[in-house]
Parts: structure tokens; C-alpha cells; sequence
């Protein structure tokens, strides 16, 4: 009842009340700590791990509850210890990702959040969390493209791994999807995420597919597109390319 | 493919967004490195639509003048000295 009763008004309620609802759970993981003696074992305690699932399934269901879902995953990633995150790593980020679609105005609050769980995920041989953000990469929310290569920069930079290195068991499972069809066949959204994303691979000298084929097609579209941002993704596209071997060996 | 890059980018300078006259300086910054081996023709050609728009007062405006400016600040080489003699009228 209790936590029903905190989810709901997390879920539900705007501002004060979603806030306060908010407050009541580092008061319960106080008083656990105080009754158990320590971090661990008061995050073991059931109630924070129904937390979890019910911030998480916020974020997947009703759009009025994703804002509440972030809301609490926020306050569990700002209250928990390292080791209950870490188990936690594959539904929260998940979540976060689905929160930066899908809230907005959220990106300049949620991204470092979406950092403090990368941080923890430094082991090379993990790689479950490198597969979630390699399905990420070509996602239709820019937002969402933005955390994933700053993900990346970031799981190098703790590695000292380059991302070529940290990406390369993965290319293959990157590639099908840039190849799937060809360029003016995909939304608008699609083509934005597949020039967006060469670009990173190019900037961290990864190559993917056939860049000039690439950069044809995408002059084409352009000339039809009236979009902006369209426009900005080709500059930014152009401008990584230009020191690549294929350009400059043309 | 880089003449079809260049082509493309000089009269997003003088575009009326700022974002996208911001992206398209960098990358003619970079293009610094092949503009030397492109043909004279297309040099000329993707310079016009900036060039033209000098002729007449009543198109000139701030997005064009700063695009110009870039220009002439990373690609001097490409402008016959006596061009300025036509644009005093600025």
C-alpha cells in the first residue's frame, strides 16, 4: 500500500506533490540503513527493488506516468549504493534512453544521470551494456543518439580502450541496419540517424560502409529537403568526412 | 564527390539560420585541404550564388556579408583583387 501509494503520486502528480512523494524514499533507505547497520543490506531490502520495476514499467506504459518513471529512477540512481545500480544497469538505462525520447526538456537534467550508470559499467568484459547502447545507436530520437555516443566516449575514456576497439565485436550487428535499404528509401528521421551516426564512426576513424556512395546520395536529398536540421546533419556529415581516406583519395 | 561538396557548402554561409551558417564554417574550414586540386570551374560555380546576391543592395544583409567575410578570412586565393572595385557600393 505504501508503495503504491508513493508510486502513485510520483506517476501522477505534478510538481510539490510528485516531490514530496519523491523525498520519501531516501527517508525509508535512511531509517533501513539505521535499522540494518548497513548500505548493502538496506538495498537489499524487497521494497527498493519494487521501486525499481515500478519506475521502470512507468516509463514503458502511459505517456502522463514516463515523466514520474524518470522522476524515480533519477532519485534512485542520486540514493542507492554502486554495487545495487550496477544489477540494476540494463532496466535503468533502458529507461533513461526511453526517458530522453519520450519527457521533454529533460536532456540537460537526465544526461548526467545517464553518465553516473555508465560509470559504473567499466568492465571490458561486460557487454551487455556495449549491445543495449550499439541497438541505440541508429534510434530516431536525437537525444537518445547523443547519450549513446557520449556513452561511448566515456566507457573508452575508462577503458583506455579506443571506441574502435570497444566497438569492434560489435560491427557486424551495427552494420545490417545502416544496410537495409538505401538511403532515400528510410523517414526522414531514419536518414538523419544513419548520417549522424557515420559521422561518429567517422570522427573515431571506424569505417562502415562506402562513405562517397554515402555522401552522394545524401547531396541528393538534401537539395529536396527544406528541413534544418536535415541540412545541419549533412554539413556536420560533410565535415567529418573530409579528412576521411576515401575523400581525400577521390 | 568533392567537387559536389564543395558545390554544396559555400551558400549554406549565407543561409538565414544561424545554425546552419555555424555548421556549414566548419566544415568549409576543412575543406581548406582539397580546394587547391579542385577545377577552377567549380570554384567559381560555388562561389556565385554569394556573389550574386553582392549585385544588388536590396539582397545584401548580415547573414550574406558574414559569409563573405568568412570567405575571404580562409580562402583569400580565391578572390581576383579587383572584384572589391565592383562591391564599394557596400
Amino acid at each position: 500500500v505504501f508503495v503504491d501509494a508513493i508510486i502513485g503520486v510520483i506517476a501522477l502528480e505534478s510538481g510539490v506533490h510528485a516531490l514530496a512523494a519523491q523525498r520519501a524514499i531516501p527517508m525509508i533507505y535512511s531509517v533501513a540503513q539505521i535499522f540494518y547497520g548497513n548500505e548493502g543490506k538496506a538495498a537489499s531490502l524487497p521494497i527498493f527493488e519494487e521501486f525499481a520495476l515500478r519506475f521502470c514499467a512507468l516509463l514503458h506504459n502511459d505517456p502522463a506516468t514516463k515523466p514520474g518513471g524518470y522522476l524515480g529512477i533519477s532519485c534512485l540512481v542520486r540514493l542507492m549504493p554502486d554495487d545495487w545500480l550496477y544489477e540494476h544497469r540494463l532496466p535503468f538505462l533502458r529507461g533513461l534512453l526511453q526517458a530522453l525520447q519520450e519527457v521533454p526538456g529533460i536532456y540537460d537534467e537526465a544526461l548526467p544521470t545517464f553518465a553516473t550508470m555508465i560509470n559504473l559499467c567499466k568492465s571490458p568484459d561486460d557487454t551487455s551494456v556495449l549491445s543495449l547502447l550499439a541497438s541505440s545507436l541508429l534510434h530516431i530520437s536525437k537525444a537518445v543518439r547523443k547519450a549513446v555516443y557520449l556513452a561511448f566516449e566515456l566507457l573508452a575514456q575508462f577503458s583506455l580502450k579506443s571506441i574502435y576497439e570497444l566497438l569492434a565485436p560489435l560491427l557486424e550487428q551495427i552494420r545490417n541496419p545502416i544496410f537495409e535499404g538505401m538511403l532515400k528509401t528510410q523517414p526522414t528521421e531514419k536518414q538523419m540517424a544513419i548520417m549522424d551516426t557515420v559521422k561518429f564512426f567517422l570522427q573515431h576513424r571506424i569505417k562502415i560502409l562506402n562513405i562517397v556512395e554515402l555522401i552522394e546520395e545524401v547531396l541528393v536529398l538534401v537539395g529536396n529537403s527544406p528541413s534544418i536540421e536535415f541540412t545541419i546533419s549533412t554539413l556536420e556529415l560533410l565535415s567529418a568526412s573530409v579528412y576521411s581516406e576515401e575523400i581525400v583519395s577521390c | 564527390v568533392r567537387c559536389k561538396i564543395f558545390s554544396f557548402v559555400p551558400e549554406k554561409l549565407i543561409d538565414a539560420n544561424e545554425s546552419v551558417r555555424a555548421s556549414a564554417n566548419i566544415t568549409m574550414q576543412k575543406m581548406k585541404v582539397f580546394v587547391n586540386n579542385l577545377p577552377q570551374d567549380v570554384v567559381s560555380n560555388s562561389l556565385r550564388p554569394v556573389l550574386m546576391r553582392l549585385v544588388r543592395w536590396d539582397t545584401t544583409s548580415l547573414p550574406l556579408l558574414q559569409g563573405l567575410t568568412i570567405l575571404l578570412e580562409h580562402y583569400p586565393f580565391l578572390f581576383n583583387p579587383t572584384l572589391g572595385g565592383k562591391y564599394d557600393f557596400i
